[in-house]
């Protein structure tokens, strides 16, 4: 099974910017995941690795738009990061099930990384296929280290009727790619935030749709609060939650409401959960937004710079090494 | 140079005065433990819409603070839609009776006793003046967490109750739980924090460095005009008694919503609330965010709604703390909707 899981080939795509191999993960239902590393440049791999995963509609960029976000952050001090395209994303298979993002892309990841890594690995979820990540954690603590939650529900509504328009329609990235939806893209995933000139103008454009199956559910989960996995749901999956945790909160994100996530402390209570809460009275520029948390002008200083202490200070040991690689 | 200064700023600050309209009722009631509450009375207008509307200010304020003026009073507005509308002034605040230890009205005011005694001196007072039953019950901020702890402890006498900008836990943020430890022995040393001056003083001053941080904590400059915002500070602030402060403590250093023994959870006991709840929150309320307003929210036993007050629901602009009461739109944005939840409930 493992050895099922774990097909991993190597593949350039041209497209790839320098210093990203993309690699092809299949799922043990046979979808196609996009998997991309981003090694650290100094070469040392002592610090281990971390998955990223972000919210639906997006892809990579999200990590990595026109060389910076959190993947090359985390490159750039040392960490081998790696982001996972779940299916209904940029280069990966379309989905229908939300479930499977949990259930199968997240593991599939989880051991196309153990292909090269021995040791707990990190995570940083984000929004609702983050929660979703989230639950593959809660899973299969063994494989985890540290988990940074970025604005991931766990007690969802339909945050305003743009949103429930949108999914409703099949809306939700279709239309993006349109420039003239620029306003819609704005108040939807970035409102009152900042961003480099042409920052959100390019993301919008990389948007992909989930298609309308995966829409419909995401909307069903927030009209009911909770979504069904193969055994349980989503909260009683969280419930068992160890992996320590740190929530950051956007307090103007409009997709994924801030008071949507901050319940996982009550509901994982093992996760030892700590809370950052982005707002301007902390000295912030804004409150930040859902992308703004990753692609904001300050996504750095604000964001990135506490979740890699956070990552960084559970070990005081150095991780496994990779493997074949002399330890020092 | 700088005394005199400040002399001659509180001088002009003083005169600010905004009467209440002749319509308004003055009352008082009396505590079971000797304390007398200044409340005010606004008399329905036309045909009577339902029970009487009680308004309670939160922490640092008084009366005035709900009911401003014409344009900025909820207790006014409730009035003109058909319901004997009241505001109180709790003990140590506004016209109603300050700390005197030579009558036996010691210093030390806890969240305690507005609940156990402030509140329900009002409602016998609102109820035996207007026959009515029960009544319905709006509170800003923490008066919002005095309904919670009332009803959560088996208070009667309430109908429906709305919050607004009511937290039940202040631990989200990293500003404030630093600085309790640095200044509890200086709040201690004080006794009273006087604010009823200084807000004066402030409000008269051009906006500086701590006119910016008021705006990011308190309120939105696209809600509340500088006018406005002047007038509150002249107004609406009352000095804080420390112990008062102190007590509220563990809601910012470790967001625990108790009494100052630990001996009463309020978070826990507000699942027993079976009074029909509207919980609202402004999306830019840097005091009591979402998230932490949220979370009296899920504490709730009983029929409940939210409301979030943000552009995204239809608002003109998201809402900080003040704005929903003292906002420009808020009769529009806020009250008209609460009024809506507060008439559905049978």
């Amino acid at each position: 099974m493992r050895s099922l899981l774990c097909l991993v080939a190597l593949q350039f795509a041209a497209s790839t910017p320098s210093g990203v191999a993309r690699r092809k993960v299949v799922a043990a239902d046979g979808a196609s995941l996009a998997l991309y590393r981003f090694a650290p440049l100094s070469g040392g791999f002592d610090k281990g690795p971390v998955l990223l995963v972000g919210d639906i509609g997006f892809g990579r960029e999200l990590f990595d738009l026109d060389g910076r976000g959190l993947a090359r952050f985390l490159q750039q001090h040392g960490r081998d990061a790696f982001v996972l395209e779940a299916r209904g994303q940029g280069a990966s298979s379309a989905g229908a099930h939300l479930k499977d993002v949990a259930e199968l892309d997240v593991p599939a990841a989880l051991d196309a990384i153990a292909s090269v890594h021995e040791g707990p690995v990190d995570l940083v979820a984000h929004g609702y296929l983050g929660t979703l990540a989230l639950v593959a954690a809660a899973n299969r603590p063994e494989r985890l280290g540290h988990l940074v939650a970025l604005d991931t529900p766990v007690e969802p509504e339909v945050p305003n009727a743009l949103t429930e328009e949108l999914l409703t329609h099949g809306q939700l990235t279709r239309r993006f790619p349109d420039p003239r939806a620029g306003a819609t893209f704005e108040a939807l995933f970035a409102a009152h935030s900042h961003f480099e000139h042409g920052t959100l103008s390019k993301l919008q454009g990389t948007m992909h749709s989930p298609g309308d199956a995966m829409a419909s559910e995401l909307l069903g989960w927030m009209r009911t609060g909770d979504l069904a996995l193969s055994k349980g749901n989503v909260r009683s999956a969280l419930s068992r939650l160890r992996s320590p945790t740190l929530l950051i909160l956007a307090l103007g994100d409009t997709f994924a409401h801030p008071e949507f996530a901050s319940p996982l402390s009550d509901i994982a209570p093992h996760a030892n959960v700590r809370e950052l809460a982005l707002s301007e009275l902390n000295g912030l520029d804004d409150d930040s937004s859902h992308v703004a948390l990753l692609l904001g002008a300050n996504a750095a200083k604000d964001v990135f710079a506490p979740a890699l202490g956070f990552l960084d200070e559970a070990t005081s040991a150095p991780r496994a090494l990779q493997t074949g690689v002399t330890p020092r | 140079m700088r005394w005199l200064l400040l002399s001659l700023c509180m001088s002009c600050a003083a005169p600010v005065v905004v009467p209440l309209p002749p319509e308004a009722r003055l009352h008082e009631a009396v505590t079971d433990d000797g304390w007398r509450l200044a409340l005010t009375e606004y008399p329905a207008q036309g045909p009577v819409t339902g029970p009487p509307v009680l308004v309670c200010h939160g922490i640092s304020a008084n009366n005035r603070n709900v009911d401003l003026d014409d344009r900025h009073s909820l207790p006014r507005w409730l009035a003109a839609h058909g319901r004997s509308a009241w505001t109180v002034s709790l003990r140590g605040t506004g016209a109603s009776d300050r700390p005197d230890a030579s009558k036996g009205r010691g210093d030390r005011i806890r969240f305690e006793d507005f609940w156990r005694h402030d509140l329900p001196a009002a409602i016998r007072v609102v109820r035996a003046t207007t026959g009515a039953a029960t009544i319905d019950y709006v509170g800003h901020s923490m008066g919002g967490m005095i309904v919670y702890a009332f009803l959560a402890e088996g208070g009667e006498g309430i109908h429906a109750a709305v919050t607004l900008g009511s937290p039940t836990r202040l631990d989200f943020s990293p500003f404030f739980a630093p600085l309790i430890p640095a200044m509890a022995p200086v709040i201690r040393a004080v006794g009273t924090l006087p604010l009823e001056k200084p807000g004066a003083v402030l409000a008269s001053l051009p906006s500086t460095g701590a006119g910016d941080f008021n705006q990011r904590l308190l309120y939105n400059p696209a809600n509340v005009s500088p006018e406005t915002w002047r007038r509150l500070n002249v107004l609406g602030v009352a000095d804080t008694p420390a112990s008062l402060l102190l007590e509220l403590a563990p809601l910012v250093q470790r967001g625990a919503f108790q009494s100052d023994d630990g001996a009463i959870d309020y978070r826990r006991d507000m699942q027993r609330i079976r009074v029909p709840v509207l919980v609202a929150a402004g999306k830019a309320d840097h005091l009591a965010t979402v998230p932490a307003v949220r979370d009296g929210y899920r504490a709730l036993g009983g029929p409940k709604q939210w409301l979030l007050i943000a552009e995204e629901n239809g608002a003109q602009a998201n809402y900080g703390h003040m704005d929903l009461v003292i906002g420009d739109r808020a009769p529009d944005e806020v009250w008209r909707p609460l009024f809506a939840f507060l008439s559905r409930q049978p």
